[in-house]
């Protein structure tokens, strides 16, 4: 009786949710992400059901303003940033401390530029459904395109989950430079680096949707 | 005293099952990129420049869905280290999924 007492005691010391065999930080972290697998899958649904029943006036403000070759470059750095991660998270796995907070400022970097492109390619295409259809700055434009409303909503909640993130990363970095992190004690870490791995799911999944089926 | 010791033991036990989930090597995450990296250069081609060319026509949309859907995949198998995690964390993340499958199905069903 009292072993079985210290093994529940001890799972709970170990933070693991008895049930399933799954740390309670791991089991939120993943319960969360289903949740945004929720609201970002069903945006992209209403998206394409509105594509697909007005593919015409979606296909001619498509060529006309919207381009990959930004967005191309930033799925190849949100790629790279999530290597970054697992490399940062196998670093203090090893014992590599500066390797951890190398790898990480990289993320930072990463991130940071990918919030920059995407902001060059709002105006972009919103200075291409001016030029060619008249339509007004923003989100006047955005009223008056499905394209335009589709595209500002889908890359605006990723956005800002990019944006979410990199606050994410810098409270991560904070903790990494006090020496909060071992070998055996990275839980923010490894939290913080499925987050980051989920919004970049999700790009590669808009980059098709958004980008590559004009 | 002896159950104090168990529970200390048990606790490291969880602690090197956890480490043993990440399974994956600092390798193998830069094999996946650049695997990620091709794959999206051969979207890229297929979306700009075949089309051009005539193109794999009706195809092209399937085939570069399904080529993000890989992506995806294993940016999820690998990165999020679900391959290594138990199975429970797999079926919360796919739940959804198909929740959103059934969305589609009667958006596209109503006409």
């Amino acid at each position: 009786m009292s072993t079985e007492f210290a093994r529940v005691a001890a799972k709970f010391e170990a933070n693991q949710e008895p049930g399933t065999g799954v740390s309670n930080d791991k089991l939120g972290m993943w319960i969360f992400l289903a949740s945004e697998v929720i609201f970002f899958a069903v945006l992209i649904a209403a998206v394409v059901t509105l594509r697909m029943r007005n593919a015409e006036i979606w296909g001619e403000h498509h060529e006309a303003a919207i381009a990959t070759g930004l967005a191309t470059i930033n799925t190849f750095i949100l790629i790279m940033s999530s290597v970054f991660v697992v490399s940062a998270i196998d670093a203090i796995q090893k014992g590599k401390e500066n390797w951890m907070k190398f790898w990480l400022f990289l993320t930072l970097v990463g991130g940071s530029v990918f919030l920059y492109i995407q902001s060059l390619e709002w105006a972009e295409l919103s200075h291409g459904l001016q030029e060619h259809f008249g339509l007004g700055p923003y989100f006047e434009g955005a009223t008056q395109s499905i394209l335009a409303s589709s595209f500002y909503t889908l890359t605006g909640f990723h956005g800002l989950h990019v944006f979410i993130g990199v606050l994410l990363l810098l409270y991560v970095m904070m903790r990494a430079f006090r020496g909060d992190f071992t070998p055996r004690k990275y839980n923010a870490l490894e939290m913080f680096g499925l987050y980051w791995h989920f919004v970049d799911l999700v790009w590669i999944i808009l980059f098709t949707v958004l980008y590559l089926l004009g | 005293m002896t159950e104090l010791f168990d529970a200390e033991r048990t606790d490291v036990d969880h602690r090197e099952a956890a480490h043993e989930h990440h399974g994956g090597s600092f390798k193998l995450y830069w094999i996946i990129a650049l695997v990620l990296g091709g794959v999206t250069v051969i979207e890229v081609f297929l979306a700009e420049w075949l089309p051009q060319q005539g193109g794999l026509g009706q195809y092209t949309a399937s085939i570069m869905l399904a080529l993000s859907i890989l992506k995806a995949v294993l940016v999820a198998a690998f990165y999020m280290h679900l391959k290594y995690e138990k199975r429970i964390l797999t079926g919360i993340f796919l739940i959804p999924f198909f929740l959103v499958s059934l969305l589609m199905l009667a958006l596209f069903g109503s006409g």
